[in-house]
C-alpha cells in the first residue's frame, strides 16, 4: 500500500513537475516580455522629472496632465491623419502585392524572371536613397503637404510581392485556377473569387505589417510635411518639447495611446498572423 | 456591464481634457494684410506660443510654428533644398548641430535688411558665423553658464556653502579635484563632486577655444588633450559618478544627494534645476566654476535664402532678438536672455532675488557677471557633431576603464573622426 501510493506520488511528480516548470518558464518570459509595456503605460502618469527617481511599477497621479499636454495638441487629428494614411497605405499595399505576387506565380510572361529578380533587388536598397527623389516627384506633382505621399509610398512594397508570391506558389493549387477558367471565369474572377479566399493568411500578415510600418514611418512625413495639421502621430511626439525642456512623461503617455491600434489589430489578426509566418515551414 | 463603464470613464476623461484643451493658447492671426512668418523650431510651447503672439500683436505679421525636432533640422532642410521644396523663413539650429547647419551656403545675409552685429553681444557673433561662407547668420539667445551647487552637501563636506569661499577654494580645476578626494573621505563614499564626467566635461570645453579641427585638420592635441587630461584626472580620483549626462537618471540625481556640483545656464535654473528638484527651497546656490564662466549651449536663429517672407523674418529678428522691447518679451515669456547688447548696461533688467537659490539674484549674476567675462569662444564647425560623437565614445571608454592615457584616447578619437570624414587629416 505505501509502496503503491509512493509510486503514484513519483508517478504524479513526474507528470506534473515537468509541466509546471515549463509554465513557471513560460510565465517568467511572459512577464519579462511585457514589464516594458506595463511600464510604458506606468511612465505615462508620471511627471517628467519623477520618471527615473525610482522603478515605477504602479501609477502615478499625473495621468489627466499628461493626457492635457498631449490633447492640447490636436492629438485626435494626427490620430486621424495616421490612421487615414495607415488604412488606405495597407488596403493598397495589400491589393497591389497580393496582385503582383498572383502574376509572379502563377503566370508566364515575358522578363518575368529579371522582373522577379528587380523587385527582390529594391529590397536590398535602403528607402533614404530614393527619399530626396520621390519629394521631388510629390512636389511636381503638386501633392507634397499633403497626405497622399505617406499613402502611396508604402503600396508598392517589394517584401508585399515577394511574401505573397511565396504563400501563393506554395499554397494555392494551379488546379483551382484551372478550374475556374474552364467554368468561364476571367482572370480577375478567379484571383478575387478563388485564390483569395486561400490567401486569408499571407493577406492578413502582410496587412499588419504594411499598416505597422506606416503608423510608426518616421522618415517620410519629417520631409514631406510642413504643415502641422497634417501631422501624424510619430511627428506629433515633437510638439511636446519646450525650447529646454522634454516632457518624456507625456511623450511616453502619447506613444502608449498611438500604440493601441497596433496592439487591437495585432489581437484580432493573432490567428492568422502565425499560420501566414509559418505557413510552408512544415511540408504536408 | 464593465465594458459599458469602461467606455463611460474613457469617453468622460477624453471629453473633459479635450474640452479643458480647446481653451488653451493658440497663435494670433495676423492683422490680415497676409504677411506671415513661418519658424521651422522645436518650441510650441505655450511659453514660445506667448512670445510670439506678442510679435503679432506688435507687428501685426502671422506667426506659423513648424515643430521640428533639433536633430532632424538638418536633414529636413537638407531634403527640402535638394527637392526644391519650400523653405522655412526662420530656422533654429542648435548648438549641437549649429557647424554643420551654418557651413551650408543656404542662408541669407540680413545686413540686407538693415540688421547689424553692431548690436549683438560680442561672444555670441562667431557662434553664429558660418565657417565656411564667413557670414554672420542670425542671432541666437546668449545661454551663458557657471556651476549650481547643493548648499547643504558643500556645508557638510567642504566646510561651507558661501559663493565667495567656495570661488576661492577652487583656483582651479586641480584644486577642484583634491577637494573632491576630501569630499569622498569625509562621504564614506557616498557623495561626489559631480554627477557626470559629461557634466566636468561640458564646462571644460566651452571654456576652451581652441578648435578641434581647424578648416580639415585634426587638432585634438591643442584643444581636447586638456579636457581629457582633467577628466581622466577627475575620474581616478573617483570624485565624478556614473551617470550619463544629459541622461533622464542624471536630472533625477538633482533631487538626491550624492553629488554636489552642475553646470548651470541662464536657463537651467528653471527648466533643470527647479524642475527636477522642486523641493529644496533655499538649497541650492551659484558660482562661477574654477576655470571661469563658459557658453552652454544656444540655437542661432537663420533665414534661408529660399524662404518666402525673407522681410517679415527679418522683421521678426530685428523685434525678437534685436530690441528692447524684444528682450523684455524674451525674458518674461520663456525666461531668456536678449542678444540685443545695449540691454545689459542696465543691471536691473535681469534681477530676482530668488529664494530657491537662498536669495541669491542668479538672473543678475548671470547677466552681469558671467555673460560680460565669456572670453573668446570655439567657433562652430561642420564636424561638430561628428566630434561630439567620438567625444562621447571616449567619456564611455574613460567611465569604463578610468586608466585609459589620454594618448590612447586621442588616437581612437583621430581614427574614428578619419573613418567618419574621409576630408580630415592630420
Amino acid at each position: 500500500m505505501t509502496k503503491n501510493s509512493a509510486k503514484k506520488e513519483n508517478h504524479f511528480l513526474s507528470r506534473y513537475l515537468g509541466k509546471i516548470c515549463v509554465w513557471v518558464f513560460v510565465l517568467i518570459l511572459s512577464l519579462l516580455a511585457l514589464l516594458p509595456f506595463w511600464m510604458m503605460i506606468v511612465m505615462g502618469t508620471y511627471i517628467s522629472e519623477d520618471l527615473y527617481t525610482s522603478a515605477k511599477i504602479w501609477f502615478g497621479d499625473y495621468l489627466l496632465q499628461n493626457l492635457h499636454t498631449v490633447m492640447k495638441q490636436d492629438f485626435f487629428l494626427y490620430y486621424r491623419n495616421s490612421i487615414v494614411v495607415a488604412v488606405l497605405n495597407t488596403a493598397g499595399g495589400v491589393l497591389i502585392s497580393g496582385l503582383a505576387g498572383y502574376a509572379f506565380a502563377k503566370y508566364e510572361f515575358k522578363f518575368k524572371k529579371p522582373l522577379f529578380m528587380f523587385v527582390i533587388a529594391t529590397l536590398a536598397i535602403p528607402p533614404q536613397l530614393g527619399l530626396v527623389g520621390y519629394v521631388v516627384e510629390m512636389r511636381k506633382l503638386h501633392l507634397n503637404n499633403t497626405l497622399f505621399p505617406l499613402i502611396v509610398s508604402g503600396m508598392a512594397s517589394s517584401f508585399g510581392v515577394f511574401w505573397m508570391r511565396s504563400f501563393i506558389s506554395g499554397g494555392v493549387p494551379g488546379e483551382i485556377i484551372e478550374s475556374g477558367r474552364v467554368d468561364g471565369c476571367g482572370e480577375f474572377g478567379i484571383y478575387f473569387r478563388l485564390v483569395l479566399p486561400l490567401l486569408r493568411p499571407a493577406i492578413i500578415t502582410i496587412g499588419l505589417l504594411l499598416f505597422l510600418w506606416s503608423w510608426n514611418s518616421y522618415m517620410t512625413p519629417l520631409v514631406m510635411i510642413s504643415n502641422q495639421k497634417l501631422y501624424t502621430i510619430p511627428l506629433s511626439i515633437s510638439l511636446l518639447n519646450g525650447e529646454y525642456r522634454t516632457d518624456y512623461a507625456a511623450r511616453i503617455l502619447a506613444l502608449a495611446m498611438g500604440t493601441i491600434p497596433v496592439l487591437v489589430l495585432f489581437a484580432a489578426g493573432s490567428k492568422y498572423l502565425i499560420k501566414g509566418l509559418t505557413a510552408g515551414s512544415v511540408k504536408g | 456591464m464593465n465594458k459599458k463603464w469602461i467606455a463611460a470613464i474613457m469617453t468622460a476623461a477624453i471629453a473633459t481634457t479635450s474640452m479643458t484643451a480647446s481653451a488653451d493658447l493658440e497663435l494670433l492671426e495676423g492683422d490680415g494684410s497676409g504677411r506671415e512668418v513661418t519658424i521651422w523650431c522645436w518650441d510650441t510651447s505655450e511659453n514660445g506660443i506667448k512670445m510670439n503672439n506678442a510679435f503679432t500683436e506688435a507687428t501685426g505679421i502671422k506667426v506659423n510654428l513648424v515643430a521640428v525636432e533639433a536633430k532632424d533640422m538638418a536633414q529636413k532642410l537638407q531634403t527640402t533644398l535638394a527637392s526644391g521644396g519650400e523653405m522655412p523663413d526662420i530656422a533654429w539650429c542648435e548648438a549641437t548641430y549649429r557647424g554643420k547647419l551654418l557651413s551650408l551656403d543656404i542662408w541669407e545675409d540680413l545686413t540686407q535688411y538693415g540688421i547689424s552685429t553692431d548690436e549683438v553681444v560680442d561672444y555670441l557673433i562667431p557662434l553664429e558665423t558660418s565657417p565656411t561662407t564667413g557670414l554672420w547668420v542670425g542671432p541666437e539667445c546668449p545661454s551663458v553658464a557657471g556651476m549650481a551647487y547643493k548648499r547643504e552637501l558643500a556645508k557638510e563636506y567642504l566646510g561651507t556653502d558661501d559663493r565667495a569661499e567656495l570661488e576661492a577654494m577652487f583656483t582651479d580645476w586641480d584644486a577642484f579635484i583634491e577637494a573632491g578626494k576630501t569630499v569622498r573621505e569625509k562621504s564614506n563614499g557616498e557623495v561626489y563632486m559631480m554627477s557626470s564626467l559629461g557634466a566636468m566635461g561640458i564646462i571644460l570645453k566651452g571654456q576652451g577655444s581652441e578648435p578641434f579641427i581647424d578648416g580639415d585638420k585634426l587638432n585634438l592635441d591643442a584643444s581636447m588633450r586638456p579636457i581629457l587630461e582633467k577628466l581622466v584626472q577627475a575620474k581616478q580620483a573617483d570624485i565624478i559618478d556614473m551617470i550619463d549626462y544629459g541622461s533622464a537618471e542624471e536630472g533625477a540625481s538633482y533631487a538626491q544627494n550624492n553629488d554636489i556640483f552642475y553646470p548651470c545656464a541662464n536657463w537651467s535654473v528653471k527648466f533643470t534645476i527647479k524642475m527636477n528638484d522642486p523641493d529644496r527651497e533655499a538649497g541650492w546656490g551659484f558660482m562661477l566654476p574654477p576655470g571661469g564662466p563658459f557658453p552652454m549651449g544656444g540655437t542661432v536663429h537663420g533665414v534661408p535664402k529660399d524662404a518666402k517672407h525673407k522681410e517679415e523674418a527679418a522683421e521678426y529678428i530685428r523685434f525678437i532678438d534685436l530690441s528692447q522691447d524684444g528682450a523684455v518679451i524674451q525674458r518674461d515669456a520663456k525666461g531668456n536672455f536678449t542678444s540685443y547688447k545695449p540691454t545689459y548696461d542696465d543691471p536691473e533688467f535681469y534681477t530676482m532675488e530668488d529664494p530657491y537659490f537662498g536669495g541669491q539674484d542668479v538672473q543678475q549674476i548671470i547677466a552681469q557677471e558671467v555673460l560680460p567675462n565669456i572670453g573668446t569662444v570655439r567657433a562652430p564647425s561642420k564636424y561638430d557633431q561628428d566630434i561630439e560623437d567620438v567625444y562621447n565614445l571616449a567619456l564611455k571608454t574613460i567611465n569604463a576603464n578610468p586608466d585609459v592615457t589620454v594618448d590612447e584616447l586621442i588616437a581612437t578619437m583621430e581614427s574614428e573622426l578619419m573613418g567618419k570624414d574621409p576630408a580630415i587629416t592630420k
